[in-house]
């Protein structure tokens, strides 16, 4: 059940920082260009910036680098979101980890953000902790009555599985607007959407990336955790999981292929970011959406989605994929 | 247990708050009551048991938990602090044990083998992912569905984006520095040399770890399934010794 | 003319240790106004106090001082010890030279000087104390009991045994608190109402006890020995001076779905009720929420109608149709009355914490989690399937249940920090009635530790592991997870041999905390007592006054006070009846009478210290046509409030005067 109060303290405005994620930009970049056309759609404005990195925060739970490296580089990213006055809205569970857990650090030990400035101040930038930073499952929450004004195409007779990930829920479990273990607001939202949640058993089980992308060789290990994982998605029998971390979405998409091509499993279910699927009923372009990064096709469920009617009789967009049946040589 | 006389002494329990880097407080007040591990994705995989290791460090097995191979198995999911009637903050105490670990030499063949994809892109590129996909079966599938050569350029492109996520220069010298500056250059390039000490299953045996045999038949040995349990109350431990040992020789990395 | 003796104790080592005890009685004997000074090695003991009597006769001592521990220990000691020897008990001073002195400072010296100037500033002030006479105030010999669980009941039935009115006062319809919802006891299975239930029933035919039920406690007004306690009985609906407890109404009511409190949630009842068979006073009670008939009268219809989704109609009466003895009244407005009473029994009870807040474990979503109490209800004979043990989800019996202990308990994060000291024990019991009930079934009990302190305790727990089979699982569960096919899987770890384990089980039942009452917090208020950090009543000393609270002639009894079983319960109840008969024993209370006194000669009649004082405690009066304020020292607590407000220094408080404030103060 969400927290009422965490919810009212979020403040949505017209113009905020979409904090690009690295597995966004370079695996599912259908995340960043549907961020782009569906905010706008419900009064929010996304700015980006080219000198935003990776958040960098990241490289100290690999163990790649230590928090002094890490501090400073996080601090610097949420400077350029400062220096324009926006708050930061982040697209996956790790960003937004790594920038609230080290903002949240800074505030709290002047003596640590004044070192930290130090070092920026050799670059020109100073931090000064002013920045929210959201996720982009608050923002979307808090909106889910503009949402349902604004669907264009009701996901009527979709069915959709959920999966939140870890690290926002978990990780802040008492600041989290929801609840660890029976969360709802994703459901909200997809139902503000037009369509339906069905339920699976593991559906808070974590997906597995941990150990598979991020300590990259201990992935058999972690491969009959993601397996049960999506073989209770697939007894759902849901058009797609629906995630709010590009990393929660690269390991079940890709694990997904990972086990068909080793004959041991059928799994077909898509895996879609949170805001592809407000991108789709809001009616933004599927081609900007990024289906077409994903390895397990959406090909079923854009056929459905073509025939749903759109609010105001219009046709859809051209919509379709490339044919399957084209064969395309892959570079060695 | 404690690991020799001085560890008696008083002030001994801060001694893995150093550890932490006094970063993470409340590890006394575990009262090892087990919600941690009961719900662990890991522990269900491995012999790696975040309660056990609290506990080890509490009575000064410091030097059992830093060397161990159980240490690197965490998954990072946070389950353990969400359901933590102490609110003991344990993923976090698992990154610092790990610089711990590193500092005595354990763990640097871990650290390497991401040292590559992450730092290294970071620091060439502002991003920690590649734009380069090296599966190729991914790749093939990307090709398939969006009717490209399947590199995420020509995805990008596609649909209207640029085809590469460019940082600007300014910000790669402003990163740069920082890294520069602050130690993590020269920790990359000194990585080379780091030869692990190494690790023990401290907690277990490799045989606990869940195996995929790739054979022939590509079956998978699962610790659990979906499949309705077919007797009823059948308390399901996930001690692996007894189906490992039935399923011959373990212990063989694949 | 002052003649001062002075006697410092040693207290073993824990003065004399850092202070030196000798040359303080040494130095101290040189001031003019000490006629005897000396040092003893422990003045509270008999020859410590055979020392102070002695020197009074001998040195013709008029004041004492003894400098020693803090005066919450042994001032009452010594003042019986010069009360004996023919001195006012009012003329003796103590320095506090431990707790203030030699336990708080690290050097010798400095602590030797500061005992010094502590006993010699206590020298100085004693001389210019007066005899003071203790006040006599009336008692109302009746009690006032509020809560008719066990523990209440227990005190009623005491104090009435002793001879005493007791008003015994109970918020719900009937007598018998959580312990009527039990099937059975531990450790000795006794079925809970069989032995309740004559207490029950003794209560009701006690010629000393009134049984107010459907009632609360409104406002307290007055002190120790003279309460005035406003009792609010809320409308029933039903005459108990008429009803016959035939239930013909109960058979009529069309409403049949309102969720049954008595069987914790589980179950429904109809509008009009009795909560159990057994309920005393029997008489059933009308729920004003979900009553068709009572739209009327109320002009428009209880949301809850709605809840339950009724379409009201507006002339229904059966049950008034169908009373014989023409007991319903549907224009019941309740009553409010204020009764005398010497003393006050607290003894409220708790209520189990809901396990909404426990998600992982499914508490208050999925059907077959279940609390402690609703497993109680759901083998019950009385309860909502007639004892048969059977899920709510299809009826089914479960072959396999899972017991999970501390669910809100030794929890800081989302419960308590407290151990609610009960589930351990009603656990194993549950285990045993599962076992008896489905004998071919599995008990598992997930627990952290075992507690079962109390008689045959311990042997009750290895009853169910060793002889009944039920197994212990050390490790706290994780997760509760509901299956595709409507069981439920439960993670936990057994912590003895290090791995996670699963269990697969058809019932869950989580050993929710003790807590206290939702409305614990605000009947304190309006008693004027405290609670603590937890929400539960505090005692006024931890080891030493369990049943008495910080407010003179309120006394505390059962589960308000902190998570106890029923023979701790009951064991309070007598206790608290003991205190109210010991107090009800005197013809009047003796009270302490270091009060405030105006001198009306130099009283103007403002009424600024009326004003200040916060026990109502200050009057007016006429004196040689003036009027003037008066202090009535039965109720004067000696705060001081009213000395401090007068302008005109017309109040003084007996043992503050100025002379005594300031030689105590002054160097």
């Amino acid at each position: 059940m969400p927290r009422k109060k965490l919810v009212e303290d979020i403040r949505v405005s017209d113009r905020m920082f979409l904090f690009q994620p690295c597995v966004g930009n370079n695996k599912y970049p259908g995340i960043i260009s549907a961020a782009q056309d569906a905010m706008p759609k419900l009064g929010v404005e996304m700015v980006t910036s080219d000198e935003q990195t990776c958040c960098g925060g990241f490289l100290t739970f690999t163990n790649v680098a230590q928090p002094t490296s890490t501090m400073p580089a996080v601090a610097r990213n949420l400077c350029l979101a400062e220096e324009q006055n926006l708050d930061v809205v982040a697209f996956c569970n790790g960003c937004h980890t790594f920038l609230t857990e080290f903002s949240h650090f800074m505030n709290d030990r002047p003596p640590v953000k004044g070192v930290v400035n130090v070092i920026l101040s050799m670059i020109g930038r100073e931090y000064k902790g002013t920045a929210h930073i959201y996720h982009i499952i608050e923002v979307l929450y808090k909106l889910k009555d503009r949402i349902a004004e604004q669907v264009q195409v009701p996901l009527t007779g979709l069915r959709f599985a959920t999966h939140y990930g870890c690290h926002y829920l978990n990780g802040f479990k008492k600041t989290a607007i929801d609840d660890a273990f029976m969360p709802t607001v994703m459901e909200e939202i997809i139902r503000a959407c037009g369509a339906e949640v069905v339920e699976y058993g593991e559906n808070r089980a974590c997906c597995g990336t941990g150990l598979t992308q991020v300590i990259l060789h201990k992935e058999e290990l972690a491969l009959p955790h993601t397996k049960r994982k999506l073989e209770s998605i697939k007894q759902a029998e849901a058009d797609a999981v629906v995630v709010q971390c590009p990393y929660c979405q690269a390991q079940l998409d890709r694990m997904s292929q990972k086990l068909n091509s080793r004959k041991a499993g059928d799994f077909r279910t898509p895996t879609m970011h949170i805001i592809q699927l407000v991108g789709l009923a809001l009616g933004v372009d599927p081609v900007r959406l990024g289906f077409d990064a994903h390895a397990i096709p959406f090909d079923k469920l854009l056929a459905k989605y073509r025939k749903l009617p759109k609010r105001d009789g219009a046709h859809h967009k051209d919509t379709k994929t490339q044919s399957r049946k084209q064969e395309v040589e892959v570079p060695a | 247990m404690r690991e020799s006389p001085i560890d008696w002494l008083p002030g001994f329990d801060k001694k893995f708050s150093e550890l932490t880097h006094r970063m993470v407080k409340d590890l006394e007040k575990c009262m090892q009551c087990g919600k941690c591990t009961a719900q662990c994705p890991a522990a269900k995989l491995s012999s790696y048991n975040p309660r056990q290791i609290i506990r080890d460090l509490r009575i000064g097995n410091v030097e059992k938990v830093i060397s161990s191979q159980e240490l690197w198995l965490c998954f990072f999911c946070s389950g353990c602090y969400a359901v933590c009637p102490q609110d003991i903050n344990f993923p976090f105490a698992i990154a610092m044990l790990r610089y711990a670990a590193l500092a005595k030499g354990y763990g640097w063949e871990e650290v390497k083998k991401i040292k590559d994809p992450y730092a290294q892109d970071y620091y060439d590129t502002g991003l920690s992912v590649s734009p380069d996909e090296k599966n190729l079966g991914i790749r093939a599938e990307v090709a398939k569905n969006s009717g490209t050569d399947g590199r995420i350029g020509s995805v990008r492109r596609k649909m209207g984006l640029p085809e590469k996520r460019v940082v600007s220069d300014k910000a790669l010298a402003e990163i740069r520095f920082i890294s520069d500056a602050t130690g993590m250059t020269d920790l990359l390039k000194g990585m080379e040399k780091k030869k692990g000490v190494p690790k023990k299953w401290n907690y277990g045996s490799p045989a606990d770890l869940v195996r995929i045999k790739r054979g022939p038949h590509q079956k998978f040995q699962d610790i659990d399934d979906t499949r309705e349990s077919r007797d009823p109350g059948e308390v399901r431990s996930q001690k692996l010794e007894a189906r490992s040992q039935k399923s011959g020789p373990a212990g063989k990395k694949e | 003319m002052a003649r001062v003796g002075v006697f410092i104790c040693h207290c073993g080592v824990n003065i004399a240790g850092k202070v030196d005890v000798a040359r303080v009685a040494e130095i101290i004997g040189r001031m003019p106004e000490v006629a005897f000074s000396t040092d003893y090695k422990f003045m509270c003991s008999s020859p410590g106090q055979k020392l102070v009597a002695d020197a009074v006769k001998e040195h013709g001592l008029n004041r004492i001082v003894v400098a020693a521990c803090s005066p919450k220990m042994h001032l009452p000691t010594f003042q019986k010890t010069i009360a004996k020897s023919g001195l006012n008990q009012y003329l003796i001073s103590m320095a506090n030279i431990r707790e203030q002195c030699s336990w708080v400072t690290l050097d010798s010296d400095e602590a030797t000087e500061k005992a010094i100037d502590l006993v010699r500033r206590q020298a100085k002030r004693v001389a210019h104390q007066d005899p003071l006479e203790d006040v006599a105030v009336a008692i109302e010999k009746t009690a006032v009991v509020i809560g008719g669980g066990v523990s209440g009941i227990q005190a009623a039935l005491d104090i009435a045994d002793g001879g005493r009115k007791v008003i015994l006062v109970e918020k719900s319809p009937s007598l018998g608190g959580k312990m009527a919802q039990l099937d059975e006891t531990f450790p000795t299975l006794d079925c809970s109402q069989c032995i309740l239930t004559p207490k029950m029933v003794e209560a009701a035919q006690h010629p000393n006890i009134e049984i107010r039920a459907n009632t609360t406690v409104k406002k307290v007004g007055g002190y120790v020995g003279n309460f005035e306690v406003t009792l609010e009985r809320r409308p029933t609906c039903v005459d108990a001076t008429r009803c016959i407890a035939c239930g013909l109404c109960v058979t009529k009511c069309p409403v049949r779905d309102v969720p049954d409190e008595f069987n914790a949630g589980l179950g429904k009842r109809r509008a009009i009720a009795t909560p159990f068979p057994q309920a005393v006073p029997a008489i059933p009670v009308i729920d004003r929420r979900y009553c068709l008939r009572l739209k009327d009268s109320l002009g428009h219809d209880p949301k809850s109608q709605e809840d339950l989704g009724h379409v009201p109609r507006a002339k229904c009466g059966a049950c008034e149709k169908i009373c014989p003895a023409g007991a319903i009244n549907y224009d019941d407005k309740g009553a409010e009355e204020t009764v005398k009473a010497g003393a006050i029994v607290v003894a409220t009870g708790y209520q189990e914490m809901s396990p909404a807040v426990y998600t992982e474990y499914g508490g208050a979503t999925y059907p077959d989690v279940l609390t402690g109490l609703q497993f109680e209800r759901l083998v019950s004979s009385t309860g909502p399937t007639g004892g048969h043990l059977v899920r709510p989800s299809d009826g089914k019996e479960p072959q396999t249940i899972v017991f999970v202990q501390c669910v809100g308990s030794r929890d800081p994060s989302k419960g308590h920090e407290y151990c609610s000291g009960i589930c351990c024990m009603y656990t194993a019991k549950h285990a045993l009635l599962y076992k008896h009930h489905v004998p071919s079934g599995q008990a598992y009990v997930c627990y952290i530790d075992v507690r079962s302190p109390g008689k045959n305790y311990e042997q009750f727990i290895r009853r169910a592991i060793e002889e009944e089979d039920v197994r212990y699982i050390r490790g706290r569960v994780g997760k509760v997870q509901r299956r595709a096919d409507g069981r439920y899987r439960v993670f936990t770890e057994d912590t003895l041999v290090g791995r996670p384990v699963s269990i697969d089980a058809d019932m869950v039942v989580l050993a929710s905390a003790v807590e206290p009452q939702s409305d614990a917090a605000s009947l304190a208020q309006t008693l004027g007592i405290s609670y603590d950090a937890d929400g539960f009543y505090t005692e006024a000393h931890p080891k030493l006054k369990p049943v008495e609270t910080a407010t003179a002639g309120v006394f505390l009894a059962g589960a308000c006070q902190g998570p106890k079983d029923i023979p701790a319960s009951v064991q309070q109840g007598s206790a608290a009846a003991a205190k109210v008969l010991a107090l009800f024993a005197n013809e009047t209370l003796r009270k302490s009478p270091q009060v405030a006194q105006v001198d009306s000669s130099a009283c103007t009649g403002c009424l600024t210290c009326a004003y200040v004082c916060h026990y109502s405690a200050i009057e007016e009066k006429q004196v040689a046509g003036r009027q003037v304020a008066f202090v009535v020292a039965g109720k004067c607590q000696g705060c001081g409030a009213c000395a401090a407000a007068c302008k005109n220094k017309a109040v003084t408080l007996a043992q503050f005067s100025d002379d005594e404030v300031f030689e105590e103060m002054m160097r």
